[in-house]
């Protein structure tokens, strides 16, 4: 599956995305861990609460869902494609 | 009180100037901007009237926060019967102007009447004139505001002035202030023009008087803090600008492109906020007065053009929504529109409509009178038939109406995205149904500014609610369309609501003006304010049946992405926002709620 960065996110990072092997029982939240590995930068405080709950105007996508109404950073991935990830952002 | 105590009166008719009181004990019920405006409008104008006509007044207001130092304390209001709905119009600007009515002493600026011919007006502190505008009439913003600035003797004059779309009565002409800066939205430029009034140049160098400016400046301190710990408005909004929100709306599945018929765009990244920085276009960020988030964009285009913007919004209309996706033609257009004092919004979506009546036959090719191929993909189509609407040249002269009249014209106005007769921003209503709520029952047609429903519906600010959810949507609709009324008529940017909350507010409204309310009376003011919005709009003749959407968003479902299968849920809302409102199930408000409200 992807995972993709956004934002500020990816400009710190300076990749758009990274590739991993396909887990369905993975969690979003391990495949983000697994993300940081991948391109060697840690963003996880940069996205989440100590609650692991996203800060206001971030977000994680999984295939267009927000995690936020599925089961959190718990959430299986399954069968989805792409992870997306938001530090917080706005605007109008 | 922070408030100047005096208005001006502009009579174009006879060329008299009055300067009058402002009406500072209203402001308790109307706050000031936007609310007081419209209270003053109500009582001055028959809504019935023809918005261009003479009997019509142009309205510019600062609220109480307008050249203090509380964050974004710069932002003024224009609010006139609108010609593009026929109903209230008003429409906010940052920038610097709004402050530097207040330091040239006044609050506000009311224009009646009609000028035989063009002229603008020019008010340095106590000198306050109307000047012959024939030199500057035809020039275009950038132009007439240099010349006017250089005219008036002051580096620091600021300029708020009309282009040729607004001197031609393009429905939907913005007013322009420091070249980039627009008011833009609901054909308020197209009033200015119809007045044969250019510009209204202002300077001076007095302070709002503050009660207490040692408390005030500690009070706002701290709220400054507050906006720049904010990873909205302390790094998003900063960093990328409004643009960040490409990417996001794109991939959360409700980033409409080709008229709507679509609810995401492949090419996205290719014009996202991120890409504009990535490709060097973005030279640097600025803000406007007194502003600690700065979102403007500063660009430099690789032919060497230079101007601001695009904005998440623009870069949209120019953009995916037309079916393309390359930044120098969406940047261009961007300063094409600032130069003319073209609304982005609905010139991108009166196009677009253009474009979906073409490709299905509705135009035929003979009508473009050997201009390019109105298709989706054209690039060449954009600034052509954006010049085209400027100066009601060809067909251009039917688009300068807006989509709906447009549309209704051939036939067809089902192929307009509007509500009231405003075109709907870059939100598709399928995708976010209390945002769709929001275009639907809007005092000025569609728009996104009046209750951002989309900071708790997809940004998760202050809260993240699910955004297909109906339950409980429309009481958030209700406080955030009268916390807005309050921002809005404060002299405040309404991107400070992602850090602050109604509370902060009233904070720097009771310490600007020593009225002491409550939280709760201020956003009674908001409640008030969208009431007596309503009420002008009611008696103006829009029927509650046009609280609605164009059925494109109920009957042709999203087809792809996480609202695959999706229509917009109005009908299951609507009454139960009507009962939120305490209005008749008719979607009329009772003579007990205007009373209850102390709405006259």
């Amino acid at each position: 599956m992807t995972i993709k960065f956004f934002a500020t996110l990816k400009l710190k990072l300076g990749v758009a995305s990274v590739e991993l092997d396909a887990e369905p029982q993975l969690s979003v939240g391990d495949a983000i861990r697994r993300a940081e590995q991948s391109t060697g930068r840690s963003f996880w405080s940069e996205i989440f609460d100590q609650d692991g709950k996203t800060f206001p105007g971030g977000m994680v996508l999984l295939d267009g869902a927000n995690i936020a109404h599925l089961d959190g950073v718990d959430t299986r991935v399954g069968d989805a494609e792409t992870i997306s990830v938001f530090p917080p952002a706005g605007g109008g | 009180m922070a408030f100047m105590g005096t208005t001006l009166r502009v009579n174009l008719t006879d060329g008299t100037i009055k300067k009058e009181s402002t009406p500072v004990d209203l402001a308790k019920k109307y706050v000031g901007g936007r609310g007081l405006a419209t209270r003053l409008l109500m009582n001055e104008i028959d809504p019935g009237i023809d918005a261009l006509s003479p009997n019509n007044k142009l309205i510019f207001a600062t609220g109480p926060l307008t050249n203090t130092n509380a964050p974004t304390g710069g932002r003024y209001m224009v609010v006139t019967k609108g010609p593009l709905t026929g109903g209230v119009a008003s429409s906010n600007s940052g920038g610097d102007w709004g402050a530097y009515l207040k330091k040239a002493g006044y609050d506000m600026v009311i224009v009646e009447g009609k000028a035989a011919k063009p002229v603008y007006l020019s008010v340095m502190e106590d000198e306050v004139e109307l000047k012959d505008a024939a030199h500057v009439w035809g020039k275009r913003v950038p132009e007439t505001t240099d010349m006017l600035i250089a005219e008036s003797g002051q580096k620091k004059a600021k300029v708020s002035c009309i282009g040729p779309a607004g001197e031609n009565m393009v429905l939907f002409a913005s007013i322009m202030n420091e070249k980039h800066r627009a008011a833009g939205r609901t054909g308020v430029g197209a009033v200015m023009g119809s007045k044969n009034l250019k510009a209204i140049v202002v300077h001076g160098d007095k302070k709002s008087p503050i009660p207490d400016p040692d408390a005030f400046r500690d009070l706002v301190k701290g709220k400054i803090a507050t906006i720049r710990g904010n990873g909205i408005t302390g790094e998003g909004l900063p960093k990328l600008g409004t643009k960040v929100l490409d990417n996001i709306i794109n991939e959360n599945g409700l980033y409409p492109s080709r008229n709507f018929q679509d609810v995401m765009y492949d090419g996205t990244a290719h014009m996202s906020g991120e890409a504009l920085v990535e490709k060097g276009y973005l030279k640097r960020n600025s803000g406007c007065y007194m502003c600690p988030i700065a979102c403007a964009r500063n660009v430099e285009l690789p032919n060497g053009r230079k101007g601001e913007g695009p904005e998440y919004e623009t870069g949209w209309a120019f953009g995916p929504l037309l079916g393309f996706h390359d930044l120098n033609v969406i940047c261009d257009a961007n300063f094409l529109c600032n130069d003319l004092g073209l609304d982005t919004i609905s010139a991108g979506v009166t196009i677009a409509c253009a474009m979906e009546m073409y490709e299905k036959g509705y135009i035929k090719k003979e009508e473009l009178a050997n201009g390019p191929e109105l298709s989706f993909g054209n690039t060449e189509a954009l600034p052509y038939y954006l010049y085209q609407m400027a100066y009601r040249e060809g067909i251009g002269d039917k688009l300068a109406e807006g989509s709906l009249r447009f549309a209704t014209s051939y036939g067809c106005p089902e192929f307009s995205m509007t509500c009231k007769g405003q075109e709907i921003p870059a939100y598709d209503p399928r995708g976010v149904q209390g945002m769709g709520m929001s275009y639907a029952v809007g005092n000025r047609g569609a728009d996104h500014v009046r209750s951002y429903l989309i900071g708790p519906e997809i940004l998760g600010s202050p809260e993240k609610l699910d955004p297909q959810a109906i339950d409980g949507k429309m009481q958030w609709l209700f406080i955030f369309q009268n916390l807005t009324a309050v921002i809005d008529s404060s002299g405040l940017c309404l991107f400070t609501s992602f850090a602050l909350n109604a509370d902060d507010y009233a904070d720097m409204l009771n310490a600007a003006t020593g009225f002491n309310l409550s939280t709760e009376q201020w956003l009674e003011a908001g409640e008030r304010i969208w009431n007596m919005e309503r009420n002008f709009n009611l008696s103006a003749g829009i029927t509650p049946d046009k609280d609605t959407l164009p059925k494109r968003f109920f009957e042709e479902p999203a087809q792809r992405g996480p609202n695959k299968g999706k229509v917009h849920r109005l009908p299951e809302m609507l009454p139960e926002y009507y009962q939120i409102r305490g209005w008749n199930a008719d979607g009329t408000i009772p003579a007990s709620k205007l009373e209850a409200l102390g709405i006259e």
